[in-house]
């Protein structure tokens, strides 16, 4: 009768193991929920229309006549989506000042009517184009696709259907 | 009897309920630490000191349209970390120096396809470890700095810095 008695007063009035379940079940509910808000407001957020202004410069002829309306580009390191192209620029001639023998800055480029067949061949140029990308537009930052994070000056190493080329972010405007 | 038993042993402490129970425990601990105490832990609770610095984006193309706004925040690329604020910005023309092949004398000269960002940054450093340190990454002269910015990204160094 007193062994009864001691074993119902050491027994606690719940179980601990149950309660502590109870609690993971009840943080989880709140887990999912505060998930799903934030990819609601997220997903609203990747919706923010830009276009980005790129520069693709020291390229051949052919690689800068890929680009054109329509192309649709991806990153290349993981295949993900940047955008449209939706206006390019004629290709220049691309311009590079190197060291003259006085030291100074001299342009050395193609002058476009060499008459040099070789030289015309082999000339590079810089290509301006302009890409439609959805996204997300915070105070710290505009991400494509809510996760690649772009600003002004990043080089981006792009790829489309057939061509592989890297491009200077020259500027990123916000539509809506 | 048998009940009694029983009983004894529904009461017995189990070293793996215990265990169970000190885990949850550790992780609520760890979980409040993180989200309430990792801050003052390094050492926003310490007293800090007003710096300005500027850094240097050299070789940018012109054709880059500067984006950076004075109070927009300066973070580091790699730890995502605020770093201070821009209190003020310029591009000014790309200097190249060369070497004159015939005098060996070196000659400046401008790249008018490339400009320099100059951004100018305040910050509340801490100086305890003997030099300057914001959002735990180091300042200081010479110092390159990785900018991840809304109008701009690039790398840049440290070129001046001042106590405000």
């Amino acid at each position: 009768m007193n062994n009864q008695n001691n074993a119902k007063k050491k027994k606690l009035p719940f179980n601990v193991i149950d309660i502590l379940i109870v609690l993971i079940i009840i943080a989880l509910g709140f887990g999912a929920i505060a998930r799903t808000k934030l990819r609601s407001s997220t997903a609203d957020a990747q919706n923010v229309k830009a276009v980005i202004t790129f520069k693709m410069s020291d390229v051949s002829k052919e690689s800068a006549d890929k680009i054109k309306v329509g192309t649709v580009l991806y990153q290349n390191t993981d295949s993900r989506l940047i955008g449209t192209v939706i206006s390019a620029d004629e290709p220049v001639l691309y311009e590079e000042y190197i060291e003259g023998e006085d030291g100074k800055l001299v342009l050395s480029t193609y002058n476009g009517e060499d008459e040099n067949a070789d030289a015309i061949q082999n000339a590079r140029y810089s290509k301006t184009f302009a890409v439609e990308c959805y996204g997300s537009d915070t105070a710290g930052a505009y991400s494509i696709g809510g996760v690649r994070y772009v600003a002004p000056n990043a080089l981006l190493d792009l790829i489309s259907l057939d061509s592989e080329f890297s491009a200077t972010i020259l500027s990123i405007e916000i539509k809506n | 009897m048998v009940t009694n038993m029983k009983e004894n042993k529904k009461a017995k402490f189990n070293i793996i309920d215990a265990l169970f129970i000190l885990i949850v425990l550790a992780v609520i601990a760890g979980a409040v630490y993180f989200f309430f105490f990792r801050q003052s832990a390094n050492g926003a609770g310490s007293e800090k000191t007003a710096i300005v610095y500027t850094v240097e984006a050299r070789e940018v193309d012109s054709d880059v349209k500067i984006a950076i706004n004075a109070g927009d925040a300066v973070v580091d690329s790699f730890s995502l970390k605020t770093i201070g604020y821009v209190k003020e910005v310029k591009t000014e023309e790309s200097r190249y120096t060369g070497t004159d092949k015939t005098t060996g004398q070196k000659v400046i000269s401008v790249d008018p396809t490339m400009q320099t960002v100059v951004i100018t940054v305040e910050a509340d450093a801490d100086a305890e470890n003997g030099y300057y340190e914001v959002g735990g990454y180091r300042i200081g002269v010479g110092e390159q700095i990785n900018l991840r910015m809304k109008g701009f990204n690039g790398i840049g160094y440290c070129t001046a810095l001042w106590e405000e």
